[in-house]
């Protein structure tokens, strides 16, 4: 019983916030805030596309931050899988769920931003197809976490599949991207690529500053999904405790 | 190294013999396939000559869905007879009974392939393969990569109560680059051969594939079958 | 504009979504805890 707590301990932030999680949330804040006056107002209008373009900036930071979320499920799907602590699979857990949020706005923006400037909603592209294939990914990934049973093998076969989907992943994009080259010779470029050569400086900085404010959101969210399921699974034992002692 | 082999061989035989004895899960996945043939006579006319160009999607789509009926039984018969327990406290490394579970499986639906994919040409009236040797590779290595995975992801959802559902869930989106490759490269071989180069590409990729989840399911089925 | 409007607002809903689902979590948990206690200093 000792062993098997000493397993499953999460540290837990009860009332308390620790200097980091408020650090984040601040940093987040901040960053969100300075990225919003960059987009709309500091950073130049594209001439092609126009304003239309400025999707661009909260897509591919989305897109980017979701990628990092699933390279952070992976490591600790391994860790999990290697040490067997509830920590790495609470870690897991939290960061596929905010990938998978990340990877919804990736889609809903990417059908906007497609209708406005290719007229169509959806295009076979491979980065927007691979994302959709993620999100298929991690919903099963949900779904093996939703199995019943005890913590330790819901938490084992997740780790399992999260680590197969991860590595899956650049063979998806792969794949898609032969796939679709056969048929339109013209690849659609999401990336920076598009321009060409010449971004605008201020589109690279302005993008690069909400990549970062993203990540600090991913990072704040992360630290607050994982105490609130520490804060769960304490709750539980501590429940588990009383009932014992009034059933006695 | 040779028990590995002794016990998977093992498995497949015994998977194989109950199904003789039974003739359960063959003889569904070939009605199956055989139904969804009909189906896609309905859906396309077999009399234009446009329907050409989706059988290669029809030859995957028949293999993708008897494949997945066949997938959902190899474990969750174990468990109906309470003979997974047993499985899995013999003295035989998880990866064997894996491995002969996927052995079992791929003869399964080879076998399936080898009646449904002729009925389909027939049907279709179907009769210019480009080249039947490459035809008959790419359905091998198409069927093995899906199988391969299929087996190991039956093994994971069976440990739900809802496995069946489960299943296509986390099968269709992992070995979808899998379906790209083989579709397109069965496309090219059965309609456009001198496009041959593409579709040895394609088999490339679909064997890297194969290899490389093969590997890490062997590597990774010890935790999923853990007691 | 339109498009860019519809598309950032659906960002921020996604978001805010998610956040407020996060903080309804947390205040289940907070009362849980308060009930808890409550029943520990009772017995």
């Amino acid at each position: 019983m000792e062993a098997c707590a000493e397993k499953e301990k999460v540290p837990v932030f009860f009332e308390r916030k620790s200097s980091l999680e408020k650090a984040l949330f601040i940093g987040a804040a901040a960053g969100l805030l300075i990225s919003f006056y960059l987009i709309f107002i500091w950073s130049p209008i594209e001439k092609t596309m126009g304003l239309v373009q400025k999707i661009f900036y909260i897509h591919v930071a989305s897109a980017s931050t979701a990628f990092i979320a699933f390279f952070i499920v992976f490591v600790f799907s391994l860790l999990f899988i290697i040490k067997r602590k509830r920590i790495f699979d609470t870690y897991a857990k939290v960061s596929a769920e905010i990938g998978l949020v990340l990877t919804t706005i990736v889609l809903t923006t990417g059908p906007i931003w497609a209708k406005s400037s290719w007229n169509t909603w959806w295009a076979w592209e491979p980065r927007l197809t691979t994302t959709l294939i993620l999100w298929f990914i991690y919903m099963a990934y949900f779904m093996i976490r939703q199995m019943d049973g005890v913590w330790e093998k819901k938490a084992r076969l997740a780790a399992v599949f999260g680590m197969i989907g991860f590595i899956d992943v650049p063979i998806v994009f792969f794949s898609i991207r032969w796939w679709q080259s056969k048929f339109h010779p013209i690849v659609f470029g999401a990336g920076p690529s598009q321009q060409g050569g010449g971004v605008d400086e201020r589109m690279l900085v302005t993008l690069l500053v909400t990549i970062f404010a993203v990540l600090l959101l991913y990072g704040y969210l992360l630290l607050k999904g994982v105490a609130l399921e520490g804060m769960k699974i304490t709750l539980n034992h501590r429940k588990e405790k009383i009932r014992e002692r009034l059933i006695q | 190294m040779s028990g590995f082999f002794k016990n998977a061989f093992l498995i497949a035989k015994k998977d194989l013999y109950s199904e003789l004895r039974t003739r359960q899960v063959l003889g569904t996945m070939i009605i199956f396939s055989g139904l969804v043939i009909l189906v896609f006579s309905f859906a396309f006319d077999p009399a234009q000559n446009t329907t050409k160009a989706v059988i290669p999607g029809v030859i995957w789509v028949i293999i993708v869905f008897s494949g997945i009926l066949g997938l959902n039984r190899s474990f969750i018969s174990e468990q109906r007879n309470d003979t997974m327990q047993a499985l899995l406290i013999s003295p035989m490394d998880p990866s064997s009974i894996y491995f002969g579970k996927l052995l079992a499986n791929f003869t399964m639906i080879l076998i399936v392939e080898l009646v449904s994919v002729p009925f389909l040409f027939l049907l279709f009236d179907f009769h210019s393969i480009g080249s039947v040797g490459y035809f008959l590779l790419v359905l091998f290595l198409g069927s093995f990569g899906f199988i391969s995975i299929g087996t190991f992801l039956a093994a994971l959802a069976a440990n739900s109560k809802s496995s069946e559902m489960l299943l296509p869930l986390l099968l269709f989106p992992v070995t979808s680059p899998i379906l790209i490759g083989a579709v397109q490269a069965t496309k090219i071989i059965l309609s456009n051969i001198e496009k041959l180069p593409d579709a040895v590409a394609w088999m490339q990729l679909i064997g890297a594939y194969d290899v490389i989840f093969f590997v890490l399911c062997l590597i990774l089925v010890e935790y999923v079958m853990e007691v | 504009m339109t498009y860019l409007v519809v598309a950032y607002s659906i960002v921020w809903l996604i978001m805010f979504g998610y956040i407020y689902s996060l903080g309804k979590k947390q205040t289940k948990l907070l009362k849980e805890i308060e009930f808890l206690k409550e029943m520990e200093n009772e017995h």
